[in-house]
């Protein structure tokens, strides 16, 4: 068992767990060959920040005696038991360098795991590495796809691109066979940007499920956990195993979630919300026969589609406000101690300071006009149980492009949802990224958002529509 | 606290008009005055959206900021 086959390393949770119970593999054979890989072909693509191999390795060890004690009954503890990862460098693993994929941070230890890291261990599943990501997970604004550490994040679908971000490294390892499934964090598209730039999976969850101590904080009511896996299923698994309440985390809602694809509702009885502009008006025209198509496959579903638009609120004026204050509050010594210039994006730097500037009122009515959007938006759920809408409106910048830098064309009348991830952000909504078709051999990927803690609907919509398409099956090239 | 008393219509049009005008792109500053100069004008256009927003919806006094404590 020295040399896993290649399919392996793109296997979901559930084979993986069926080797290990099989003992077609060992949980240290898992981990020493993912963390080799991740050592090995994370630098090619920027992903990597720090490995942990040899911990992971020993971690393994355990898991392997425990595994064996367990195989008798036919089964494993929990799905993740033996199963590798890798977490985005904004969590803290105690005794191990966490960067926060800055230079001001390059050498910056914690003396204790976070909840996340804590919660995986505890289930059995080895830390392979830590992942790369844009410094300070973007701040109030990035320009370039290089503000980070280790370097831009490259694509695994096409090392010219960009991979996303700022969960770069979370989404590159999963898409490039890296590691079965990843942490990342959003506070506003962190999460579900990178996702479908390298097409895979992933869980934005409902704000306070899934707790953030020991995680940078960059905005307090806005920052969000969430895994990056094979499918939805995957996700479930995952969150099923990072969520519960915890008192270290002020924003903690208190709750558990128990993935329960068994007691799904029939997808008859749902009702997706879409704009049809959405799918044939805002994305770009190379991207819009992917997303027809997918939002064919999605009626296909059998659940009643309605069509609907998000209210009308300057719901990028309001993250932004909220971002900038929060993060330059969060920065604040960074910034006095001049030592915010050493960052690797001007746009950053100037962000962070100039958000000490805004004022008391100007916060506030951010947060105010948060607050009524987010009574808007909750309205909606009335007429509909998920909203549907392409996660980014087309594929993965080139990686020298200005981020900032919007193409020169008409735009559509209709707003439709182009405004759900800052929208479902501040409204602390749910959200599913899912890989669903190619444009220019680069992957794009669906958006699926619903109320707070109705991630099991949103899962259950994102594994049937996968039981029909194999876009998330896709590997790259390289891989 | 009391329902907030806009609706849907009342937002319409108005408010996009606002937000199309935030997201006009600036040129890109080439210094890092310039670029602190830009960030403090981003920040102006923003809090002028949010003040025409405020206008426009005419939202209850009582309207509570959207913070989350736990006890």
């Amino acid at each position: 068992m020295a040399e896993l086959a290649n399919e392996i390393y793109f296997a979901g949770i559930a084979e993986l767990s069926r080797m290990l119970l099989a003992k077609e593999v060992t949980a240290v054979n898992l981990a020493r060959a993912f963390g080799r890989r991740l050592e090995t072909l994370g630098p090619r693509y920027n992903a990597l920040a720090l490995p942990l191999t040899e911990r992971a390795i020993r971690q393994a060890k355990a898991v392997d005696a425990e595994i064996d004690a367990w195989r008798k009954r036919g089964k494993l503890r929990g799905p993740l038991v033996g199963i590798p990862y890798g977490a985005k460098d904004l969590l803290s693993v105690a005794g191990q360098i966490t960067t926060w994929g800055a230079r001001p941070y390059a050498a910056q230890v914690f003396d204790h795991d976070a909840t996340v890291v804590h919660k995986l261990e505890s289930a059995g599943a080895p830390l392979v590495g830590k992942l790369a990501m844009v410094e300070l997970a973007g701040g109030p604004g990035y320009r370039y796809a290089s503000a980070s550490l280790t370097g831009p994040g490259l694509n695994p679908w096409d090392r010219t691109r960009w991979s996303g971000g700022s969960s770069s490294g979370s989404a590159i390892a999963v898409a490039a066979g890296l590691a079965p499934f990843a942490i990342g964090s959003e506070t506003s598209g962190s999460i579900l940007t990178p996702a479908a730039f390298c097409g895979v999976t992933a869980l934005r969850p409902t704000y306070g499920l899934v707790s953030r101590y020991g995680a940078m904080p960059l905005s307090w009511t806005l920052d969000k956990l969430g895994p990056f896996c094979r499918s939805a299923e995957d996700c479930g698994l995952v969150l099923e195993t990072i969520a519960g309440g915890d008192r270290r985390d002020p924003g903690s809602a208190g709750k558990s979630f128990y993935y329960t694809p068994q007691y799904a509702r029939k997808m008859s009885e749902l009702r997706i919300g879409f704009a049809p502009a959405d799918f044939n008006e805002w994305p770009d025209e190379a991207a819009r026969p992917a997303f027809q198509q997918a939002l064919e496959a999605m009626r296909g579903l059998g659940a009643t589609m309605v069509e609907t638009r998000l209210p009308d609120f300057p719901y990028g004026s309001t993250i932004d406000a909220i971002i900038s204050a929060d993060a330059a509050s969060v920065f604040e010594p960074l910034i006095a101690s001049g030592k915010v210039d050493e960052l690797a994006d001007q746009k950053q730097i100037a962000g962070l300071k100039a958000g000490l500037e805004i004022s008391a009122h100007v916060y506030l009515k951010a947060m105010r006009v948060r607050r009524l959007a987010r009574e808007a938006i909750f309205k909606l759920f009335g007429d509909v149980d998920v909203l549907l809408t392409p996660a980014r409106l087309g594929t993965a910048p080139k990686i020298d492009e200005p981020l900032d830098h919007r193409p020169d064309r008409a735009r559509p009348k209709d707003a439709g949802f182009t405004a759900l991830i800052p929208a479902g952000n501040l409204a602390g909504m749910p959200a599913l990224a899912l890989p669903c078709g190619f444009a220019d051999n680069l992957p794009v990927a669906l958006q699926l958002a619903g109320v707070p803690f109705s991630e099991n609907t949103l899962l259950a919509v994102g594994k049937e529509f996968q039981s029909r398409t194999d876009w998330h099956k896709r590997k790259p090239p390289t891989g | 606290m009391k329902p907030s008393r806009m609706t849907r219509r009342q937002l319409a049009g108005a408010i996009l008009t606002t937000a199309a005008a935030a997201q006009t792109p600036a040129p890109t500053p080439s210094t890092p005055d310039g670029e602190l100069q830009a960030a403090r004008e981003r920040n102006q256009r923003t809090s002028e959206t949010l003040a025409a927003a405020w206008a426009k919806v005419k939202a209850p006094i009582e309207t509570e900021p959207a913070f989350h404590f736990t006890a």
